[in-house]
């Protein structure tokens, strides 16, 4: 990794003052039989659900972490995975904070290609705004806007697009709960598209 | 967005004084890139359009050679830098600049952990050190002592202190513990102040004043020169903590705990920052106004005593701990609860009480000095929640914290907004803290938040209160209610400013200190 890389990942400082007490191998195994290297990251606000767990795992793969802003553990873990160069996407589904604090440890190493607004108005409107190809890409899929896990592995999925104007896209569906919740996919700033 | 340059120099010259740049610190140190380099430095909260405070560029110095380097090459170019630590203060602007065009001078890298005296309780640290990075690596090392962290803890040590950032634990005035200080000023001399002017010093951590004036002071929320170390005062561990927790059903309360608490706190019977938090401020770190309430405008009422039967919290709900060995615990809690106790309605809590409550919990840590995040939860409080904070100071009674009270949550809710505050008791003063929050997605609510803001800033100087820091939109403002005798002060200031930085590089106009070529009208 270039010293820039690390830089914009935010974590020259941490690191070089204080060994991480968790191990980037402590966080979730990928579901057998998928390539780590090629894995997307889901970092899943419990606030959202329990766990993305088993339900996440089954269906998508790839790593996960779940997220609480009340027990920062995850947050070494998820410095440790985000500048480990092992995924190709890294998608957040939460509360708004979760998410914030999230977009602020991710650093410009990674590139924010698409952000939700969910169950606006508890009426199950979705507003998303991104990069034009990500959204209409998604909004062929609005049968995996019903559920939150089906949602992330769409999100997931977006990795190759040719940069351009954002625009936005609103798309309704069931609710997912009584509260709003956002999301986030980001891809690396140096991936090829 | 779109590249955006200083004010008055050619895309020509800039473009020299980055390369300049890249060939002092590399060029994976100089960033310039309006897509993927700029937002990282953008205020994420901005009441108004973020590209009013867009910086053109940003450069990470490593060391403090490279430092001067920079300082020197702005001087050349006359381009201002604006100096951040870990940028983390979001509230009150984060890493943005000033104005449109600065370049960032981005302390992260310079991130190291120099000293921890165990003997003296004390630490050195440089700008990038967060308070999870200075916690962890004390108990990493076996170090018995406390740190003092804000809240939430990824904020700088040093950064948080000279923005005269407070605590939660005995320790909370953070400037208060602050000895020795390394500064680079504009023209690239390095000092040391106080006790570490002395060559071979053996008590540059030890005793802040030396001899003469005490400089320390004039690099704190100033543009007099970069700050690259400091010696901050660790607490010895207490032996012993005791928080406590006290709800009070009934809004009138305030002005009886104000007026109890004083002498608390005058007589270090409770030693660290006292609280008195409005029910709405423990009611967003738990829950969404989603929860409660689907209308518009400011909660109701009947909707805010339902929270408070809900979540078994008072309107105001008060915390505070005791420190030390068990007998001198129970002596100073026995004062306490005679004292808080004859409020009526008061209910007491402790530390093994309220079970699976993360706002109790996130508060006992900050007494303990263990950093977390949780408090960030209140930004959840509305959609897309950003905040600024109006923090007033006042003297610790009953009227003038009802005052206070009365003064913003009125103009709060005619303007539409939540009263969100808590009033932290110290020594001899009270910090008010007012979260304004407002959906950041929303531009007329950020209209009227910018609005309501500017309002508050006059109302409470013409009652007699000045903000003890600010945002970055409204520094000047705030600047100006210091205007004893035709602005005496900030003129003084100015005077120190053309002398110390004759070109104005350094955060032109920070709490409203302007170079004198580039004085605002």
């Amino acid at each position: 990794m270039t010293t820039r890389r690390k830089f914009l990942d935010g974590i020259v400082g941490a690191s070089a003052v204080v060994p991480f007490a968790v191990a980037a191998a402590s966080a979730a195994a990928p579901a057998s039989g998928r390539n780590p290297l090629a894995a997307p990251l889901f970092l899943w606000d419990t606030a959202v659900a329990a766990s993305f767990g088993e339900v996440g795992q089954r269906i998508h793969g790839g790593v996960h972490l779940n997220v609480a802003l009340q027990d920062t553990a995850w947050m070494h873990k998820a410095e440790l995975l985000l500048r480990s160069g092992a995924h190709h996407s890294v998608v957040v589904v939460g509360r708004s904070a979760t998410v914030f604090v999230v977009n602020q440890l991710l650093g410009a190493h990674w590139r924010v290609a698409a952000e939700g607004v969910h169950d606006r108005g508890a009426m199950g409107e979705h507003l998303l705004s991104g990069a034009a190809p990500v959204l209409s890409r998604m909004a062929s899929s609005r049968q995996n806007f019903s559920d939150p896990y089906y949602y992330a592995g769409l999100l997931a999925a977006q990795t190759a697009f040719v940069p351009g104007p954002w625009s936005e896209v609103k798309i309704r569906t069931n609710a997912w709960s009584r509260s709003e919740f956002v999301s986030m996919l980001a891809i690396p700033r140096w991936s090829k598209v | 967005m779109d590249s955006v340059y200083p004010q008055g120099i050619s895309v020509s010259d800039f473009n020299s004084f980055i390369k300049e740049l890249q060939a002092l610190v590399g060029q994976n140190y100089v960033f310039t890139d309006p897509t993927w380099d700029i937002p990282s430095y953008n205020d994420q909260y901005a009441m108004l359009d973020k590209s009013l405070t867009q910086a053109s560029g940003a450069v990470a110095p490593a060391n403090v050679k490279e430092v001067q380097g920079v300082l020197a090459i702005a001087t050349k170019y006359k381009v201002p830098l604006w100096t951040i630590s870990t940028g983390k203060n979001f509230a009150y602007g984060g890493p943005a600049p000033r104005k449109a065009g600065y370049v960032v001078l981005d302390l992260k890298r310079m991130n190291r952990i120099l000293e921890v005296n165990e003997k003296y309780a004390y630490a050195v640290v440089e700008p990038g050190v967060n308070y999870f990075d200075l916690y962890n690596h004390l108990r990493a090392i076996g170090s018995k002592l406390w740190i003092d962290p804000a809240a939430p803890g990824w904020g700088g040590v040093l950064g948080n202190l000279v923005d005269h950032g407070a605590g939660y634990t005995p320790y909370g005035d953070h400037l208060l513990m602050q000895c020795g200080m390394e500064v680079v000023l504009a023209d690239g001399t390095v000092t040391q102040t106080s006790m570490g002017a002395l060559p071979n010093s053996k008590t540059t951590h030890l005793y802040k004043y030396g001899l003469g004036p005490w400089t320390d002071g004039i690099f704190t929320q100033s543009n007099f020169g970069v700050v690259t170390k400091i010696g901050i005062w660790l607490m010895p561990d207490p032996q012993g903590y005791s928080p406590f927790m006290v709800t009070f059903p009934n809004e009138d309360a305030l002005h009886d705990i104000i007026e109890k608490v004083r002498p608390l706190a005058l007589n270090m019977v409770i030693p660290n920052a006292a609280t008195a938090v409005e029910m709405l401020w423990d009611t967003a770190v738990l829950k969404t106004k989603r929860d409660y309430y689907s209308g518009t405008g400011p909660l109701p009422e009947s909707v805010r005593k339902t929270i408070c039967q809900d979540l078994q919290i008072g309107r105001w709900n008060f915390y505070a701990a005791v420190y030390g060995p068990q007998k001198i615990r129970d002596a100073n809690m026995e004062i306490i609860r005679d004292s808080l106790g004859a409020i009526p309605g008061a209910k007491f809590y402790f530390k093994d009480d309220r079970k699976g409550d993360i706002g109790w919990e996130y508060r006992k840590n900050l007494m303990a000095g263990i950093p977390n995040m949780t408090e960030f939860c209140v930004m959840n409080w509305i959609p897309s929640g950003a905040h600024a904070d109006f923090s007033p100071i006042s003297p610790v009674t009953g009227s003038d914290a009802v005052a206070q009270y009365a003064l913003i949550k009125d103009r709060c809710n005619k303007a539409g907004f939540d009263y969100i505050g808590e009033m932290l008791v110290g020594f001899r003063s009270m910090h008010h803290i007012f979260c304004l929050m407002f959906n950041s997605s929303d531009n007329d609510e950020k209209k009227r938040a910018y609005d309501l803001f500017g309002d508050i800033v006059m109302a409470a100087a013409a009652a007699g209160y000045g903000e003890y820091r600010t945002n970055l939109d409204f520094m000047d403002k705030v600047a100006g209610t210091y205007g004893w005798n035709n602005g005496a002060q900030q003129k003084l200031r100015q005077k120190m400013k053309d002398i110390l930085d004759p070109a104005g590089i350094l955060s032109p106009g920070k709490m409203g200190i302007w170079p004198s070529a580039k004085v605002e009208a």
